[in-house]
């Protein structure tokens, strides 16, 4: 399949798109990225158009869609697939109409209140859903669903989350008893408030995290990502995860498999899809499913190392054999490719 | 290593940079964190501690900011000039609160820094004329042409 991607690759926590693509294109598909920061965002300021468009909406979805129909008339992709609303719907179907493309839409998170991305759901031939709570709302064939719906969970990326050799130096920079990595929420900060005298360390966005004005002796205002995450993977004892419950209710999130990967200890949110995906609390990830188990666990596992390596080990294997990206997220692009009826040969648009 | 350091390199065309030189940031945390991403990115670029005396083909200068990349660069205006006088150097000015990363031939990135600076200058006398929206309208109708 020739696909191309619109996609953010900066300001993210974690390089989703960029793994993905690639293990699509090891799969022998051709996977363009259209990074919109490398490609819009990031460039402009060469000119008053761009610098007034990313200040106005309609203008950016303007300029933007300009650009991402030149690139389908230079690449002529089967689909073009958007990893946010970045285009308004309108514009995803007068490509379909220009150019014969499927067009494909990224739910990361469970905005559906929101009007743009109810539309964009509505009008993609094909939709990728991280939250499997989700898939009944929005699969079907009448009532503006879309048919053809494909679950994506959280994935490790071996060459990037591995385990590191630390020195000394690493530990004493990046290691503490508790991690947590991840922007603020209330909820998030009722759960952690049991930890913060127990050597809680919180990497993420520091304007955020300043409204909980008791944590604020925990968090760090660095920005993480890259080799620094990976590091601190490796480094910490114990990664607490916490989901938000406004963005997702049983999505696997990305961080548990990232973590085992790099050889490091989770301590998660129990979710249906986390259970889903092969764990078991105990044995290859430890889960929670309340404040009081969470605060019970952590003690229980930072006074037993030996225990966290024989459950870290577990999941590090459960990872690399079912959670890779080329494992886990490989074959949905086939399943996409399957689902839809072969391009129409000289249908509408250049191609 | 870090894919998306990777990928952007790529795209560029400068993932083979044989030196790399990271200009000093004030925050600590900054300078570790770029030079550990490039030495996991580039592992047999040697990375120097100083601005080398004269740059060479394959030379990556590399301008870390947290807040502002027009004054970012600015500050190393002349290292910039230098090291754009050899064909096939590199500049990448990392912002790094969003990991927001700007990669292209040394000349270019003070061309694209000067260009922001008029721009933001046209803007700003644009909206003090009260015309902002007059031009949104104007590049509106233009756009959807």
């Amino acid at each position: 399949m020739n696909l191309l991607y619109v996609c953010w690759l900066d300001a993210a926590t974690t390089d989703i798109p960029l793994f993905t693509a690639q293990a699509w294109e090891r799969r022998g598909h051709k996977v363009h990225l259209f990074p919109y920061d490398l490609c819009f965002a990031n460039e402009a300021g060469g000119s008053v158009e761009d610098s007034i468009a990313l200040s106005d909406r309609v203008l950016q979805q303007r300029v933007l869609a300009a650009r991402i129909n030149e690139a389908c008339i230079r690449l002529c992709p089967d689909a073009v697939l958007f990893g946010a609303t970045f285009v308004a719907p309108e514009f995803m179907r007068n490509l379909r109409r220009r150019h014969g493309v499927r067009i494909g839409f990224v739910l990361g998170y469970n905005n559906l209140l929101q009007r743009d991305v109810s539309e964009s759901v509505s009008v993609a031939d094909f939709v990728l859903v991280h939250d499997s709570y989700v898939i009944p709302l929005i699969q079907g064939t009448s009532n503006g669903r879309c048919p053809r719906v494909f679950g994506f969970g959280g994935a490790a990326e071996p060459r990037e989350h591995t385990s590191l050799a630390l020195s000394a130096w690493d530990r004493q920079r990046y290691g503490s008893d508790f991690v947590f990595l991840g922007g603020y929420s209330r909820h998030r900060a009722e759960m952690l408030d049991g930890l913060r005298e127990k050597g809680l360390r919180i990497w993420g966005d520091s304007q955020g995290w300043a409204r909980a004005w008791a944590l604020t002796s925990c968090c760090s205002s660095e920005p993480v990502y890259g080799r620094k995450k990976t590091k601190i993977y490796n480094a910490a004892k114990i990664v607490v995860h916490i989901e938000d419950p406004e963005k997702n209710i049983n999505s696997l999130s990305a961080r548990v498999p990232e973590v085992l990967a790099c050889g490091g200890f989770v301590l998660a949110q129990w979710t249906r899809d986390l259970e889903a995906a092969g764990f078991q609390d105990g044995v290859s990830v430890a889960w929670y499913t309340t404040p009081g188990e969470l605060a019970d666990k952590a003690g229980y596992y930072l006074a037993r190392e030996d225990q966290r390596r024989q459950v870290s080990e577990a999941g590090k294997a459960h990872v690399l054999r079912s959670l890779t990206y080329d494992v886990a997220y490989g074959p949905i692009l086939d399943a996409v490719e399957q689902s839809l009826a072969p391009r129409s040969p000289g249908g509408a648009g250049p191609c | 290593m870090s894919a998306y350091v990777r990928y952007v390199l790529e795209r560029a065309g400068a993932a083979g940079a044989q030196r790399v030189f990271c200009v000093p940031h004030a925050e600590e945390w900054a300078n570790i964190q770029v030079a550990e991403e490039l030495q996991a990115v580039l592992p047999n670029a040697e990375l120097l501690a100083a601005p080398p005396g004269e740059f060479r083909a394959e030379d990556l200068l590399v301008i870390p900011y947290l807040e502002d990349l027009v004054q970012a660069v600015d500050r190393c205006a002349p290292l910039c000039r230098a090291a754009g006088s050899v064909h096939g150097s590199w500049a990448l000015a990392y912002g790094l609160r969003w990991r927001v990363l700007q990669l292209a031939p040394p000349r270019a990135l003070l061309r694209h820094v000067a260009a922001r600076r008029r721009v933001a200058r046209l803007l700003y006398w644009i909206a003090r004329l009260g015309l902002r929206e007059a031009v949104v309208r104007g590049l509106r109708w233009t756009c959807a042409k």
